[in-house]
Order: structure tokens, then sequence, then C-alpha cells
């Protein structure tokens, strides 16, 4: 798109921006846009306020009585109730944080893109911090070798996080599948999204219900498929997981 | 007997006091000023909790956690956005998150409604007549939408949908469900303008 956006559009923009629901193409134009206009960060701002404002509506319920004196009370005597220090150690904190910078900056994604990609940096530390959560390093084939990246695998929460670069831009009607090779199987996870640039940055729902939780997933294939529904991954695998 | 002179300071600094300055009073070990801040807000953070996790006990231990992470983190920055809004956010993205680490098998809405605290509010007026300010405000504005948009605005936000799983829900298309949510966001600013300052 060229020109300057109509302000309908811009505002279409920014409101897809803060619930998340930007496409691609989108998501790039509207980082354009950020860049270009940074004083826009100020009108995303005030609709991120106004869909805070939702909760409001609720039925009001009031919280047990006794709740306000447990919150109060644990900071009074900040001992063994303090939950906050239960969680990972500072060493943990940064190994989080430091994968969290290397994905922007292996993708050279600006942090601002990335957190509307996965609607928020703390999507990607909440799935690290899972214990049932695994990282494989992908490695591209053939026409593709170029291609790299790494896969995000939360069990628990059946969701994966793929990170990529170098990937070329599917034909009309073909896309990229994610498979997980777990015992003598090989499940379908999920169809992604390629960004510009042949990058890849995205969340997708696994199904769940496939895995048996007891089962390691031995490998993780990318390959080029249909768009429409493939049972199996019929076309040559573009990408394995390095074992 | 009380003091009277004291008894006024109290209130009238607890009535004033900006949640700007209830933050830093709190940042300084003030632990009276989370106090203050969770008769503020206390009953928006459970309520949110209360709807997207469906059950009461998970509710009032989000409700701590929240507050606590407010005592011991320094992660709300005034600069970014309002108090409450930072609470609404993290609530959220913690309840959400909490649902979809369940599994996807339980049956949520089977709990909803047998969970529902109807204990008395511990809220004083002051705190009542704000909160039922802001809300009637908010519910006038959700009332003015259509109502499909509101749906599926209410989808995304409460149960964490993505768009294109609200679009299979309502078997339309994945468009429409973005610009439906899109627009009902982009309505809801202009009546709402007043409490976003």
């Amino acid at each position: 798109m060229s020109g300057s956006p109509t302000p309908e559009h811009l505002e279409e923009l920014m409101a897809g921006y803060v619930l998340g629901n930007l496409g691609s193409e989108e998501a790039e134009e509207f980082r354009k846009l950020l860049i270009k206009n940074p004083e826009l960060i100020q009108e995303v701002n005030r609709l991120q306020e106004v869909l805070g404002l939702l909760p409001y509506a609720l039925p009001q319920v009031s919280p047990p009585q006794h709740l306000r004196s447990a919150i109060v009370e644990a900071v009074k005597t900040p001992v063994k109730t303090n939950p906050i220090r239960k969680l990972p150690t500072p060493g943990w904190g940064r190994v989080v944080s430091s994968v969290v910078a290397v994905f922007a900056l292996a993708l050279g994604i600006n942090n601002y893109i990335l957190r509307q990609e996965l609607k928020n940096t703390k999507d990607v530390i909440t799935v690290m911090q899972h214990p049932e959560t695994h990282l494989f390093s992908i490695k591209g084939k053939g026409n593709i070798a170029t291609a790299s990246g790494s896969v995000l695998m939360d069990i628990a929460a059946d969701k994966a996080i793929i990170a990529l670069q170098n990937i070329p831009t599917p034909a009309e009607g073909q896309a990229y599948w994610l498979w997980a090779v777990v015992g003598d199987k090989t499940i379908r996870c999920g169809q992604f999204d390629i960004g510009s640039n042949g990058k890849v940055l995205d969340k997708i729902s696994i199904p769940g219900d496939s895995y048996d939780h007891n089962t390691e997933i031995s490998q993780l294939l990318i390959t080029l498929e249909s768009s429409q529904d493939p049972r199996q991954p019929s076309r040559a695998i573009m990408m394995v997981s390095a074992s | 007997m009380i003091d009277s002179k004291y008894y006024n300071y109290n209130l009238v600094n607890y009535l004033s006091q900006t949640d700007i300055e209830l933050f830093q009073a709190l940042k300084a070990g003030q632990p009276s000023a989370l106090g203050i801040l969770y008769d503020r807000y206390g009953k928006l953070v459970y309520g949110l909790s209360l709807r997207v996790l469906k059950n009461s006990q998970e509710a009032e231990d989000l409700t701590q956690e929240i507050f606590l992470n407010l005592w011991y983190r320094d992660n709300y920055n005034p600069t970014r956005g309002s108090l409450s809004s930072y609470l609404t956010i993290l609530t959220r993205s913690r309840a959400i998150d909490k649902i979809r680490s369940r599994g996807t098998n339980l049956k949520f809405l089977e709990r909803w409604g047998q969970n529902m605290s109807t204990q008395t509010s511990a809220h004083t007026p002051f705190e009542q007549a704000a909160l039922k300010e802001r809300s009637q405000c908010v519910r006038n504005a959700l009332a003015q939408l259509p109502q499909h948009y509101r749906q599926v605005l209410e989808m995304a936000y409460y149960e964490g949908l993505s768009q294109s799983e609200i679009a299979k829900q309502l078997n339309i298309p994945l468009g429409t469900v973005k610009t439906w949510a899109r627009q009902g966001l982009l309505k809801l600013k202009q009546p709402l303008q007043n409490l976003i300052n």
C-alpha cells in the first residue's frame, strides 16, 4: 500500500493491533507506520485503555472478606507466604530473557512487532516456564538449506511457537505445516503463517488430545502441503529438527 | 473515642490519593497503600478472574497473586497507562494462561454459576459509587454496540479465543470476525473517553 492510509484504515490497524488480530501484511504495514509516526502509540494506548475497561461491565461480585486481610497480612510478614519468591530463580529469568532477545534479534524483528505477533513477549516467557516445554532447533533441507529457526512446543498448554527465517513464500493454495513424530505416529500440529521477508513468528494451537504426554516427541518436521487440511505429510520435507 | 481530626485527615487522604501516589507509597514499602489499592480494584480483579476462570477458589488465588505481584515486583510503569488498565491486562492474561494450562477437556461452563460468591460487599460508599459509576458507563457503552460486535469482542477478551476459533464457533468468515471486533472496540472509544485519561 502506498501513500498515507485513510484515518479509518489507520484506526482499523490500531484496533487490530490492540486486539492482536492483525494479519502479517497488516502488521508489516502498521510497523512501518509506527516507525514513521511514533506518536501513534498514544492512540494505541488509549485503545488499550478502552479494552481494559471491559471488565467494569461484569456483574459486581465481591471477593470474600478474608481475602483483603490475607493480602495485606502477606506483605506485612513477608515470609513463607510470598508466592513470588517461589517463581524461577534469577538465573532462569536471565535465560528466558535472553532467549526472547535472541528470537527478536535473530529474526530482525522490532520488539514492538514481536509483541504484536505473539500478543506479548510474555507469551514466550510463559511458554518457556511451563515444565512441559521443549525447544527444538530446526534446519532447512534441499532447496531451502539456509532456512533455520526454533520451535517451542508447550505440551501442557497445547501451543507451539514457531520462529524461522529464510523461508520462501508458498505458492497460492499451499502452506507450511508443522508435524511432530511421536513414537510411530506423525501428528499434524498445524499450519503457520509466513511473515514478510521470509520470516515466521507464529503461535499455533496444537492438538493436545492426539499426544500421549508420556511419550517424547522424537522429531519435528515442516512440510509444504496444500493449505486445505492434509492428513499426512505427503510432499517433500522442507525442514527437520536437529536430533 | 475517635479523634475526629485524625479521622478526617485519613479519610481525605484515603479518598484523594491518586493511584500513582499510592503505587509510589507501595514501592516505598507501605502495606496500607496496598490495602487502599485493593479496596479500589479488588472487586474488578476478582470479578474478571471469576469471569474467565469460572471458579471462585481459583479467582481468589489469582486476585491474591495479582496484588502481591504489585507489591513484590516493579513491573507497572505509570507512563504507559493507568493502574486499572495494567491490573486488568495482567489479570486477564494470567487467567487465560491458567485456563489454557488446564487442558482442553474440562467443561468449564458446567462450573459456571456454581461458584458465584454472594457475600455482601465490604466496600465503602465512596468506592461503591466510583465503581458503580464506571460500571454503568461501560455497560451503557456496550449496550449501544451492535450485538454481534459485542459478542466477538467478549469472546476474544474473556474466553481468550483466537479470531479463527471465533469464526469457527460462530460459523462466519474470519475477516468478518476481525472487522466486528475492531469496529466494536473503536465504537467504545467515544462514549468511554472520559474514563481513559
